[in-house]
């Protein structure tokens, strides 16, 4: 199981992020059982492997959303411990999860600003100041929302609830450093996926590292600098993306 | 931004494709009006408001504390239980002291706050469902509340009594008031504040609110203080009503308070509805009730009519949430 590093090392500065020997078991199942992960500043890596190779797992320990039993993370050089959701995003590490985590029953407005909604006087919402910045957020994504603000986001199309999730993390969260999309194009037609990717390369072009999960091999060749490949919880491959080839990719994701 | 959305004046009435309740209710409470006043025309009698202003906002109190926590996702079927409690609590600590009516009303309030507390703990740290939980402290207060107090507990204090017997300008009980205070605030807080919709992202969605940094379980374990707060407060303004206390109270009130709930369009799936739902649904189930008396129906017609209401209430929330697809 060789690990072939041949990307170009441009910077010299520290990794945006690096996660050392992770481990991480639910129960009797070895989740992740000692991975290394680095991420450049402007890079694109795409996480590849079958399900249940621990893609999903290293994504929530780099979100905080579950933390490693063994391991070390480092976040431009500096060592995080106990890494939380809040912490996470305080950090500038942005996820666009599969199912994209939106609040279907409540407005677009609402959704953008989740969790970090603009005050006035510290405890009240400002509604108003909200509102004008979600427009600016959803025109900068090129998607138009054809409707008012207050629609409710379960009524919108699947490339505008993207636009939605998209807008969320990177346009109202200030400047977010990585940014994590578990398959983003999923369920996206050929128009709404040819303009997320465009999105994906504006956003690395601006100094946003990436980090895509995708099975889309197509996709993932067309804006990846490098690729990681997982298998039962290990890495079993790292390849920069113009010295390496689907078939190779494929191999490696299950073992041939 | 104002909506502009182009749904029709039927559809937006019509339960089940309004997104909100509270057109649905204005209708039907004006329907009300009309059919059980051409019946009976006291009903719209001046005094006959007043009546229900001082009956029904007791279990509008209730209702807005379970309100809360419905919102967050959960349920707290033991707030009758701790509105009697707290009740025989209070009414005890009057009538063996003789400290102000103040301090025991705050003793009160605390009681309910830590049961509540106890709710949320079980809840939200130990990880037991709700529903179960909480009739399992129902039925845990109300055999405590019988061993404690065997008959009534009588007391004397003349300043509860004003709080719980008095008007203001003459006209408006006192506890009507209070109620339409709590609501107001309430509202306030639920729908201008970030504690307010961090109870609504929670309540739609907890994963996702998880995900955007929320802390989840400190959000469903504080709607719990509200529901056991406020129906602490509802069962102490009983008690200052009729100056005795017995454990007898606060029966039957979770269901009537989750039928006003429900009816107000606070879904059970939580996230959905707002106080102005509610507050029509008060008045609604109120003014029915008052109907009923009236007209000489017996106590446990009336149960059955308010159960059957409960259940056509469950079930059309129910249909609404399917229609939207819920999360």
């Amino acid at each position: 199981m060789s690990v072939d590093i041949t990307y170009n090392k441009l910077n010299k500065e520290d990794p945006v992020l690096k996660l050392t020997n992770i481990k991480k078991h639910f129960g009797g199942v070895k989740a992740l059982n000692g991975v290394d992960f680095t991420l450049n500043k402007s890079e694109i890596v795409a996480l590849m492997g079958d399900n249940g190779a621990g893609k999903s797992t290293l994504i929530k320990i780099i979100t905080g959303v579950y933390q490693p039993d063994e391991g070390e993370i480092y976040f431009e050089g500096k060592k995080i411990s106990s890494l939380v959701p809040k912490s996470a995003r305080d950090l500038g590490i942005e996820t666009i999860f599969q199912d994209l985590a939106l609040f279907d029953v409540m407005d677009i407005t609402a959704n953008l600003f989740a969790g970090r909604e603009i005050k006035r006087w510290r405890i009240f919402l400002n509604q108003k100041l909200m509102d004008k910045l979600a427009l600016e957020a959803l025109g900068k994504t090129g998607i138009t929302i054809g409707s008012t603000l207050r629609q409710q986001v379960g009524e919108l199309s699947g490339g505008q609830k993207h636009a939605v999730a998209i807008s969320r993390s990177v346009y109202v969260s200030g400047s977010p450093k990585v940014i994590l999309m578990d398959e983003p194009t999923a369920g996206l037609g050929v128009k709404e996926s040819t303009e997320l990717l465009k999105i994906i390369k504006d956003l690395k072009k601006s100094g946003i590292s990436i980090i895509l999960i995708t099975h889309d091999l197509a996709h993932a060749f067309e804006v990846a600098d490098r690729f990681v490949v997982l298998r039962g919880g290990m890495k079993v491959g790292e390849r920069a993306a113009d010295k390496t080839n689907s078939i190779e990719l494929i191999q490696m994701m299950v073992g041939a | 931004m104002k909506s502009i959305t182009n749904k029709s004046f039927l559809s937006k009435i019509n339960p089940f494709t309004s997104y909100s309740m509270s057109p649905t209710l204005i209708i039907v409470y004006i329907l009300m009006l009309a059919i059980i006043g051409i019946i009976n025309p006291i009903f719209i009698h001046l005094k006959n408001f007043q009546a229900i202003a001082t009956g029904a906002p007791l279990i509008g109190i209730v209702a807005i504390g379970m309100g809360v926590v419905i919102l967050t996702g959960n349920v707290d079927l033991s707030v009758g239980s701790i509105a009697g409690f707290t009740g025989i609590i209070v009414a005890e600590l009057l009538f063996l002291t003789q400290i102000p009516a103040i301090i025991a009303i705050m003793i009160g309030i605390l009681a309910g706050i830590a049961i509540g507390a106890i709710n949320g703990f079980i809840v939200t740290f130990v990880g037991v469902n709700s529903v179960v939980s909480t009739l399992g402290m129902w039925f845990a207060l109300s055999g405590l509340s019988f061993t404690v107090a065997g008959k009534a507990i009588n007391f004397h204090n003349p300043g509860l009594q004003k709080l719980g017997q008095g008007y203001i300008f003459k006209v408006i009980p006192n506890i009507f008031f209070i109620m339409i205070l709590i609501l107001i605030i309430m509202y306030i807080v639920l729908r201008f504040t970030q504690f307010g919709r961090n109870i609504y992202l929670v309540g739609s969605n907890g994963p996702s609110a998880r995900v955007v940094g929320i802390n989840v379980k400190k959000i469903q374990f504080l709607a719990f203080l509200f529901s056991g707060g406020f129906a602490a407060l509802a069962g102490i303004l009983l008690i200052s009503q009729v100056s005795f206390g017995s454990s007898l109270f606060g029966i039957g009130w979770e269901f009537k308070a989750l039928t006003i709930c429900v009816i107000g369009g606070i879904s059970l799936n939580g996230g959905r509805g707002t106080f102005v739902g509610l507050f029509l649904a008060w008045i609604i189930l109120g003014s029915l009730q008052n109907a009923l008396t009236m007209a000489n129906i017996g106590v446990n017609w009336r149960d059955f009519f308010e159960g059957t209401l409960l259940l056509l209430a469950i079930i059309i929330d129910s249909i609404r949430a399917g229609r939207r697809g819920v999360t």
